[in-house]
């Protein structure tokens, strides 16, 4: 069970523009697991959505890949040529989008959508794509598949939209399915629907996902593991548990605390202060360094990724697991 | 569930606003009945104008309502070779919306593909395909045509060629720059997140999103291409004198025009006018209605 799906590989993505260099990624690892999900939590800019475009290949122009690797049981996707990246592509991983108003193409009706994705990859029939467009619709909790089937995106509710973008990604039963914050655009019930089906079908499936959100709380109902991303890096990663229940790294530390809760009702509600840094512009050393209440002059050096126990490591010069 | 709101297609909605202009529904019914004159020609003229057999020389020049000697009436008139107007305008008709309407669409064709390679592509590809554009957006379109047309000479099939070579530029440039905004949504990220090939993502996914420009601009250019065929007949350079499109019938009678028989370029010089403002009126409400800047 325990086999690793996809392994990152002290992974740079770098943008070049004429405001100077960013590296959108900076030397990410990361490991998902076969069945495994794990939550990638970040800011908006921390390069989190990057991450997964870096692993479908979708990297464009000015931005490349410069360092790294990223491997696909085994196999180096940056070393694929575009033609055997693209069948892998919608077959073995997936990407679920954000905004599902985007995300469909609004001309085409919903069983062209489905069925493109199908003959993408399998030679089949058109009555076998039909049935298996409606059992996964079906499966996705979608009320009447065989109407909807024959609507176009602009007839459907976001929540609807989104359920058969996930069953697109779902379609072919891939091995990863990468999240890019696929339920920030719905309501909070359909939100919650959504994970429920969602999470029902990875399960019977063993399929793995990286869940990427900006909300803590919806990656600790689903993840196992979480990877917490700032500037490009990943400040610390680990178990789902033990990262929401003591986090080391002072950025994750702010994060949970900024979280509202009911035991602090009326309270002023703890902040990180500041603004993360432009990606031109990063501080010597540790990103994170210029908002850190807990900075000292070390910071300003290069930090190395601290094992701080199994399975678990945080990029800090001064780890300090902290109960909350 | 009563969570999906169910609204109307973009097309119907566009077609529920084009409605909403008096003027421009005037002239699409104008539109629908000279294309309805024009497929249904040799059924409604009196008189089949290529037919030398029914063409009797003495009616030369008769004035409009003269009777024909075999008992018809000319109601627009005869021109230099007494051929009833009103059946010659129809087969000219025939002629010049067949022209404008063959050359756009290939031109649409040619366009939309090679702006949509450009767009989705890039790089040097866009840059060769456009600078080609540009070069050929260069000249003028009457003098492109007059050119090719020296070198081919006349026929059906040479002018529509011209008419295409100084069409397909218009329509890869209008479909590029619409590809290029397109390109850049997240739809077009999605379908390559899903595997889908390079050519099935720009003709399947891409371009009938670009649609909306490029019929605008199609009808605009239909209209401009059947001015331009009737100028390059007009100038002696078009189609030959056996298929006279409109172009052709108003030169035929333009020597006539000071000898006060005003009828042989004046009626078909009305038709080319109505023909070309109709269309042309049902282009800028086709635009009106299609600009994605107004609320959809």
């Amino acid at each position: 069970m325990n086999k690793p799906v996809l392994e990152i590989q002290n992974l740079t993505t770098r943008f070049e523009s004429e405001q100077g260099i960013a590296n959108a990624m900076d030397g990410v690892s990361l490991q998902i697991d076969e069945g495994e999900v794990v939550g990638l939590v970040g800011e908006s800019g921390s390069g989190k959505s990057m991450t997964g475009y870096s692993i479908m290949g979708l990297v464009e122009h000015p931005g490349s890949i410069v360092n790294g690797s990223i491997l696909y049981r085994g196999r180096n996707l940056c070393s694929l040529s575009p033609e055997e990246l693209r069948k892998l592509r919608g077959d073995r991983i997936a990407m679920i989008f954000q905004d599902p108003m985007m995300s469909l193409n609004p001309v085409l009706r919903i069983d062209t959508q489905l069925s493109e994705t199908l003959k993408a990859h399998r030679s089949i029939q058109k009555y076998d794509a039909n049935r298996r467009a409606l059992e996964i619709l079906h499966a996705m909790g979608i009320p009447s598949p065989e109407i909807r089937l024959r609507q176009y995106p602009h007839e459907l509710s976001g929540g609807m939209r989104q359920r058969i973008a996930i069953a697109i990604a779902l379609l072919l039963e891939p091995d990863l399915i990468i999240a890019d914050e696929p339920t920030t655009a719905l309501d909070v019930t359909i939100q919650a629907q959504i994970i429920h089906e969602f999470q029902t079908l990875i399960e019977v499936r063993g399929t793995s996902v990286l869940w990427i959100t900006h909300d803590l709380a919806v990656a600790s109902t689903l993840a196992d593991r979480l990877a917490i991303m700032y500037s490009g890096q990943i400040m610390e990663q680990g178990p789902a548990v033990e990262i929401l229940s003591k986090p080391a790294h002072p950025y994750t530390q702010g994060l949970l605390r900024s979280i509202p809760s009911h035991n602090e009702r009326g309270k002023p509600l703890a902040q990180i202060r500041g603004s993360a840094p432009a990606l031109t512009q990063l501080p010597p050393g540790c990103p994170f360094s210029p908002r850190c209440e807990q900075a000292k002059s070390l910071c300003s050096s290069p930090v190395p990724t601290n094992q701080i126990g199994i399975s678990r490591s945080t990029r800090c010069h001064y780890p300090t697991v902290q109960t909350l | 569930m009563t969570d999906w709101i169910n609204y109307d297609h973009p097309w119907r909605l566009a077609w529920r606003r084009y409605r909403q202009s008096p003027f421009a529904w005037i002239a699409l019914i104008v539109c629908s009945i000279i294309i309805f004159a024009a497929l249904f020609a040799p059924w409604l003229a009196p008189q089949n104008p290529y037919d030398l057999n029914v063409i009797d020389f003495f009616d030369a020049k008769l004035p409009p309502g003269s009777p024909s000697q075999s008992g018809f009436v000319y109601w627009l008139g005869t021109d230099g070779q007494g051929r009833d107007m009103l059946s010659a305008m129809l087969y000219g008709l025939r002629i010049s919306l067949f022209v404008g309407v063959l050359s756009g669409l290939v031109a649409i064709l040619i366009g939309m593909t090679l702006g949509m390679i450009a767009a989705y592509f890039g790089g040097w590809i866009d840059a060769l395909i456009m600078r080609i554009v540009d070069f050929m957006l260069g000249f003028p379109t009457i003098l492109v045509a007059l050119m090719l047309l020296a070198i081919l000479g006349q026929g059906v099939d040479k002018v529509i060629f011209a008419l295409i070579l100084v069409q397909w530029a218009y329509f890869a440039r209008a479909v590029r720059s619409t590809a290029l905004v397109e390109r850049e949504k997240e739809y077009v990220e999605a379908a390559q997140s899903l595997g889908l090939s390079p050519q099935r993502i720009m003709f399947i996914h891409i371009m009938p999103n670009c649609l909306a420009p490029v019929i605008v601009l199609g009808t605009m250019q239909v209209a401009s291409a059947i001015s331009t065929e009737a100028t390059l007949s007009f100038l002696g350079l078009g189609l030959p004198i056996t298929e006279p499109s409109l172009g052709l019938l108003i030169s035929n009678g333009y020597s006539n025009m000071l000898s006060g028989r005003y009828w042989i370029s004046l009626y078909p010089g009305l038709l080319l006018l109505l023909t070309v403002f109709s269309i042309n009126v049902v282009g800028d409400r086709l635009r009106d209605v299609l600009n994605p800047r107004l609320s959809r």
